[in-house]
């Protein structure tokens, strides 16, 4: 039903605008989806050794950004090692954080966890605003940005931004995905997200596997950021918005789900391109609204998300 | 309290002392005497006559022939309370466990069997010496002492439900970094079968039964020299139960893995221990042989209910 | 340790409770009465105005186990429904009260619907978009709401003749709308006292500490949590018309997500557990919004940048976490200890008691092993 109702629409769009239209708007929508979906990625990974929402998540990402700009910028460093050490740094600092602030708690007191991600958005957001201003930068595209450097299908644009962006997303995910189903820390990680206790006795360090699930999450985290800065501009703000979206579209993944993850983004991106695009009385404001309701709309009919596995608890 | 420690110790050392002096052999007595006799060598006679910790009531802990023995014992528990929060569930147990020995812990319902298995592998929190391999453990957190050699298998079984089962089996070696983890993978594959027909399958799809085989090939994946067991039973058929009793008892022999095992299936559990305790209320009320714990009447009568 | 012992529902206890209570009320009465200056009779009713918003938060996370970041937008709805009609449509202040509370009621309500389907704290996600849309809708109709120029109301609330306080002078009329605003509170703290000890109420609780016991007991969680979203947003939308009462002006950007966090703040530093937990809870709100910013401004940390929002924001965050830390219960969990190395009170045996005193289980069934 939900193909039909997207074919119609598309066969709808195509005669209202054309299809160069339409493919511009299919690919804008998905370069963003993948952004969201990396964010989203972020957040499930900590859901995922923890089963909390890291609120502080973007603003993470944020603070790394503007640390890789400060690499690039101040200390002269080629851009894509400027990125790396963002990453690096973000990582060691949510390692940090990890081990000071969030292992302190007993793991399934997740209320009290949440309200220090909380405490983290607000901190972090107003250091940034604090160290860096509200005057916003452009930040550098890793990929060349001229008029002249797209592909053309079918009359629509596609830029080497938006198709080194997917690539980088790609790369990421398989990079993860080796991690985790190769690596002994991801085997750590797969045991921890499923079960503590038997984790525990099988000798895997609790702590040190969630912390190594902040870590990851920070970089990726960072590197997302580093890749939506050329889009928008950089300021405090930059990722507010960003996050949302990749909470919608976590959710609509199922959370648990890394591959959920990335679709729930793409489709987020998708629906905002489209529906806004096409339906006039929505605007660009209402963005925000159309991830909400896509959300609503997914869960109605799929409770634990796209990808998400239903899970079965016992009392 | 410290008034009754002082006093414990002070039985303990004239029973030490009469074993000395005495040579009181450990041949069969009536019930009575047993009670106040003690059987055991050295220090840990100490504990053969203690007040139970009910107001109104008092367990005696009795000790029945072929009871705790300290000679390179792999496991010692000595006056090990446990607790949760600030509720204290176990109060002053003593324990002992053989390289290669299998002993079982009866009692009801919450004597405090399971808090004991949680005790040893560092998941409760704990006052007392836990000695294992002769180094004291008490402090030491479940990360260590999995490490030791101690392996357990929950309650439950706590099968990793979205691994698949070959992970399942791998996440037991985790621990492990030597080169024949393929091989024991494989040795765990040949004793279950089932398991390898359904390597591919997430856990959480597996039987009752084929969770229980999974979840002791996974806690001896890390080549433990003490096993714990907590209610293996529970839930299980009984052709299944005696299956996996004797392949547990076959394994462990043959790599002379000591098993301390938690079960409400008494008669099974005491024809394969050596030894045994029975708990009540936190306290060690009575040990002894499996065969003399079985044949007992005031053990049968009181904790077995036949 | 306790120095005296109280049994609970005791004469003494009685008279303790009623005593204390009256002595608070009489402190709240003449409270402006006591104070000559304008703006500080502002900052006490803005306590008493957010009060209520955290009163409603409370009850939804202190006692339900859920998250809400969309407070922000609840309370925007109340503000917005009481400017509206006041400015546009002429009704008295006091009369749109009930309009937002069931506007409040319907919007909580819709957003506590996913709760159907989601579970945990995932709904948080939900009301983050929610936190985050309402700004946006604002400045969608600009017609109705002003949009980003705010909504200005002509007339301020005015007391009736025969009320005591002479609006004549400069501290009558915040005077007045302070007494308005107390009663409103008041009547908002009454009833979500009785909500709390209500079957509803320990619903809630059973939701909030078990969910899938709660189930198995029968408790619907979802139409609980529900019941829940939309009480706790009633009350928000209660706080945001008592704030327009106060001050008959509105802006969009006053209900952002920021409002949401720091209200979530204030209520942990203020105990969620218990529903009195908002009154410090709006304390710490309005000092750290308010007196923190100024003084952060007026040292002049940053050579004359405008960031007293930003040391506000860091201070909040590390209050938060030391909170979180080492005052999980709050100033109000922290007073009860205060409270309790003086006075212990003794609570009172459930009814009946003494049918079941002689029959706890005997230990029969299992004997202990004696000596023969």
């Amino acid at each position: 039903m939900v193909g039909a109702l997207l074919a119609a629409f598309s066969v709808y769009a195509v005669i209202d605008g054309g299809l160069t239209l339409y493919l511009q708007r299919v690919i804008d929508g998905a370069t963003n989806g993948v952004l969201y979906g990396m964010v989203a990625l972020a957040l499930v990974l900590v859901f995922k050794a923890t089963g909390v929402i890291n609120f502080a998540q973007g603003a993470m990402a944020m603070v790394g950004t503007f640390l890789a700009f400060t690499a690039f910028d101040k200390w002269g460093l080629p851009l894509i090692v400027a990125i790396i050490v963002g990453m690096a740094i973000s990582a060691v600092a949510a390692a940090g954080i990890e081990r000071t602030l969030i292992r302190p708690f007993d793991p399934s007191n997740h209320l009290a966890i949440t309200i220090v991600t909380l405490a983290l958005y607000l901190a972090f957001n107003a250091l940034a605003a604090l160290l860096w201003g509200f005057d916003p930068r452009g930040f550098p595209s890793l990929f060349p940005t001229g008029s002249g450097d797209y592909l053309s299908i079918a009359g629509a644009r596609l830029y080497y931004t938006n198709l080194g962006t997917a690539l980088f997303v790609g790369l990421v995910v398989l990079v993860l995905h080796l991690v985790l189903s190769r690596a002994r820390l991801g085997l750590a990680f797969r045991c921890v997200a499923t079960n503590v206790e038997s984790s525990r006795l099988l000798g895997i360090h609790i702590g040190r596997t969630v912390q190594g699930s902040w870590a990851i999450a920070a970089a990726v985290g960072t590197l997302a950021g580093c890749l939506a800065a050329p889009t928008t501009y950089l300021d405090p703000t930059f990722m507010d918005k960003i996050l949302v979206y990749a909470f919608a579209a976590a959710t609509l993944g199922g959370l648990d789900s890394i591959a959920g993850a990335l679709v729930g983004g793409v489709v987020v991106g998708l629906s905002i391109a489209l529906l806004t695009g096409y339906i006039p009385v929505l605007g660009g404001q209402f963005a925000l609204g159309c991830a909400f309701f896509v959300i609503i709309a997914v869960l109605q009919f799929k409770p634990s998300g796209l990808l998400g596995r239903r899970t079965q608890d016992r009392v | 309290m410290s008034e009754l420690a002082s006093e414990s110790m002070r039985q303990g050392e004239l029973a030490s002392e009469s074993m000395r002096q005495g040579e009181l052999a450990s041949e069969s007595m009536s019930q009575g005497e047993l009670a106040s006799e003690s059987m055991s060598q050295g220090e840990l006679a100490s504990e053969s006559m203690r007040q139970g910790e009910l107001p109104g009531e008092s367990v005696t802990q009795r000790e029945l022939p072929g009871g705790s023995r300290t000679h390179g014992a792999l496991l010692e528990l000595r006056d090990v309370h446990a607790y949760y929060g600030d509720v204290e569930c176990l109060h002053g147990i003593d324990l002992t466990v053989d390289q290669g020995e299998v002993v079982v812990v009866l009692g009801a319902n919450g004597a405090g069997k399971t808090t004991l298995l949680r005790s040893i592998c560092r998941l409760v929190r704990t006052k007392g010496d836990i000695t294992f391999g002769g180094k004291q453990i008490g402090g030491k957190s479940t990360y260590d002492v999995v490490r030791r050699g101690v392996s357990m298998v929950p309650q439950g079984r706590g099968t990793l439900v979205d691994l698949s089962v070959d992970d399942n089996i791998r996440a037991g070696g985790y621990i492990r970094r030597d080169k024949e983890v393929e091989a024991d993978v494989r040795y765990w594959y040949d004793v279950f079968p089932r398991l390898a027909e359904r390597k591919s399958t997430s856990g959480g799809s597996l039987s009752g039964g084929e969770q229980q085989m999974l979840a002791i090939a996974r806690a001896l994946m890390s080549r433990p020299t003490l096993l714990l067991l907590d209610e293996p039973s529970l839930g299980l058929a009984p052709i299944v139960v005696r299956q996996l009793f004797d392949v547990l008892a076959r394994v462990c022999a043959e790599r002379s893995v000591a098993m301390v095992v938690v079960e409400q299936n008494a008669a099974l559990a005491l024809d394969m221990a050596q030894r045994g305790y029975v708990l009540e209320a936190g306290t060690v009320a009575v040990t002894g042989a499996a065969d003399r714990l079985r044949n007992d009447e005031s053990v049968r009568r009181a904790y077995l209910g036949y | 340790m306790a120095r005296y012992t109280i049994d609970e529902g005791s004469t003494t206890h009685r008279r303790l409770r009623w005593g204390l209570g009256s002595l608070a009320a009489a402190f709240l009465v003449v409270l402006p009465l006591m104070i000559p200056s304008v703006a500080q009779i502002e900052t006490i009713t803005q306590i008493v105005c957010y009060s209520v918003a955290i009163l409603g938060l409370g009850l939804l996370t202190g006692h339900c186990g859920q998250i809400s970041l969309g407070h922000s937008a609840f309370v925007g709805v109340g503000a917005y429904t009481t400017i509206i009609l006041v400015a546009d449509h002429g009704w008295p202040y006091l009369a749109t009260i009930p309009v937002s509370i069931v506007l409040c009621l319907v919007a909580g309500a819709l957003v506590g619907i996913p709760a159907l389907r989601i579970r945990g704290l995932y709904l948080a996600t939900v009301t983050l978009a929610v936190a985050a849309l309402f700004p946006v809708l604002i400045n969608q109709f600009p017609s109705f709401t002003g949009g980003p120029n705010g909504k200005f109301a002509a007339e301020e609330m005015t007391a009736p003749d025969w009320f005591f306080v002479n609006p004549y002078t400069p501290t009558g009329p915040p005077t007045d709308h302070y007494y308005a605003i107390l009663v409103v509170a008041a009547l908002m703290f009454l009833i979500a006292g009785n909500i709390v000890r209500s079957r509803v109420g320990r619903a809630m609780h059973a939701v909030r500490d078990a969910p899938l016991s709660a189930a198995a007991a029968g408790v619907r969680v979802a139409p609980v949590k529900i019941f829940a979203f939309a009480v706790s947003a009633a009350f928000a939308g209660v706080a945001g018309s008592l704030l327009v009462i106060q001050v008959p002006a509105v802006s969009d950007a006053r209900f952002d997500l920021y409002l949401s966090i720091f209200l979530l703040v204030a209520l942990i530093a203020g105990g969620s557990a218990s529903i009195w937990g908002a009154i410090p809870g709006a304390i710490v709100f309005v000092v750290l919004r308010t007196y923190i910013a100024d003084w952060a401004e007026s040292l002049d940390l940053l050579s004359g940048r405008p960031d007293g929002g930003q040391i506000v924001g860091i201070m909040s965050g590390a209050l938060l976490i030391a909170f979180v830390f080492l005052l999980p219960g709050g100033v109000i969990d922290g007073l009860a200890r205060l409270r309790r190395r003086v006075v212990e009170i003794v609570p009172r045996p459930p009814r009946d008691w003494e049918r079941y005193r002689n029959a706890t289980p005997s230990r029969t069934a299992q004997p202990a092993v004696r000596e023969s």
